[in-house]
């Protein structure tokens, strides 16, 4: 099985993978526009995070909002956070988080929230008043917030991706099958509806095809996601700890 | 930005089973789970039509005749059923071969390629069955190798594992 008349060009074609780290040292230069660039994105994919810390903190949604602007203005942009990221120091978001407590300390001392707004904001984001996480549950601490926020995101890029795969594949029946048996239940609690209904519902001949699409999206996801915290982290030994960390973050019992 | 948020909201326990999804586990599956996406992935390129030929297309203005009546006769058939009708002229079955080649090239992982490979050696079967026709330079012991190997593949379609074992059969009686 191995004649097929190709040539040596066929090999595996992995595409150029950007780790999280190497776009901040992608910042770590005197280039202003390339620096601004690269923080405006850090705060696309990190405003939530920072935004959920700042309302547990008892903030109001207005107030959160211009304290968002504010630290990625004030500490990420302004004081160069991530000219001075370290990654042997550890993760980002432990970085940006310590960064984030010192900073509402320092607003907390000097001024209203409103008053630290910059003029035109730092990037123009359409920050939308999130839910908050299960606010009315006692013990849930900003940091909790923030890590749930950062993760809850995460898992949000990972099913977006799983979900993008299947359907771009002509396999939407698998993330139909996904859907119905595994992601609903955890979404919207219950039971997860019995092998033969999801078959009926999606067409399929038999339990068994229905319960190998299951493992077949379950696999891809556990890809998906091990490929993003790889992105984290700066070798492939450290990928399951973090996996296991950030797992042990959420299944904190005061983490909610 | 995005605008819809699937874990916007969740609990940590519900936050903490999304996430073990990403535990590793079902090894018991693996193997059963590798042969259905094999099959997934072979009956999604059999139900396809061939893609236009990139040659033939350039050459339209000159062609325009001949080339309209070919696409014409098997524009829309998909690839499992030019590989099962004897009526399918050789050209066709090489057209499928060029394009299982072009998917295997393309493939991003070892499934991938050796679903093109099948999708490759059932053109040379059909070829070799409906028109006595090799189409391939591979020798006659290692083309009937290929197609019995392929012929025991659990995730290959019932109807492609009998054309695979009687290429096989017809290749062994080959002078």
């Amino acid at each position: 099985m191995r004649h097929m008349d190709r040539t040596d060009s066929g090999g595996p074609q992995d595409g150029f993978q950007t780790t999280q780290w190497s776009v901040i040292r992608a910042a770590q230069t005197d280039d202003q526009t390339r620096r601004r660039m690269v923080v405006g994105n850090l705060m696309e994919r990190y405003w939530k995070p920072v935004y959920s810390y700042l309302r547990y903190k008892g903030y109001d949604n207005e107030a959160a909002k211009d304290l968002t602007q504010g630290f990625f203005a004030e500490i990420v942009w302004g004081r160069a956070l991530v000219q001075h990221a370290d990654q042997s120091k550890g993760r980002f978001r432990t970085l940006l988080l310590t960064a984030l407590r010192r900073y509402v300390v320092s607003v907390h001392r000097q001024e209203t929230a409103r008053k630290r707004r910059p003029a035109a904001g730092f990037v123009d984001l359409k920050m939308e008043e999130l839910p908050l996480l299960d606010a009315t549950q006692a013990g849930v601490s900003a940091d909790d917030a923030f890590y749930r926020t950062w993760a809850a995101e995460l898992l949000n890029d990972v099913l977006a991706q799983v979900k993008a795969e299947f359907c771009l594949t002509g396999r939407e029946r698998h993330w139909r099958v996904f859907e119905a048996r595994v992601l609903a239940p955890i979404l919207h609690g219950g039971e997860a509806p019995p092998l033969e209904e999801v078959c009926r519902d999606c067409g399929i001949a038999d339990d068994v095809k229905a319960s190998n699409m299951v493992v077949t999206v379950k696999r891809r996801f556990q890809a998906v996601l091990r490929r993003c915290l790889h992105d984290l982290v700066p070798s492939e030994d450290e990928v399951e700890a973090e996996f296991c960390e950030v797992l042990n973050i959420l299944s904190q019992p005061g983490a909610g | 930005m995005k605008d819809e948020s699937i874990s916007a909201g969740l609990t940590s326990d519900q936050l903490a089973r999304l996430w073990s999804i990403g535990a590793d586990g079902d090894q018991e599956h693996d193997a059963a789970d590798a042969d259905q996406t094999r099959r997934d992935l072979l009956l999604d390129h059999l139900a396809r039509s061939l893609p236009p030929d990139q040659a033939l297309l350039e050459l339209l203005p000159e062609m325009l005749g001949r080339l309209s009546q070919q696409l014409r006769l098997f524009s829309g058939e998909s690839l499992h059923a030019l590989l099962a009708d004897p009526r399918v002229d050789v050209w066709v079955l090489e057209r499928i071969k060029d394009h299982a080649k072009e998917l295997g090239t393309a493939a991003q992982n070892e499934m991938e390629r050796e679903v093109a490979l099948a999708l490759y050696f059932a053109a040379i079967a059909a070829a070799l069955l409906h028109h006595r026709a090799k189409i391939s330079q591979h020798p006659e012991p290692q083309l009937e190798e290929s197609f019995r190997t392929l012929s025991r593949r659990p995730w290959i379609p019932a109807d492609l594992r009998q054309l695979f074992t009687a290429a096989a059969a017809r290749s062994s009686k080959q002078p």
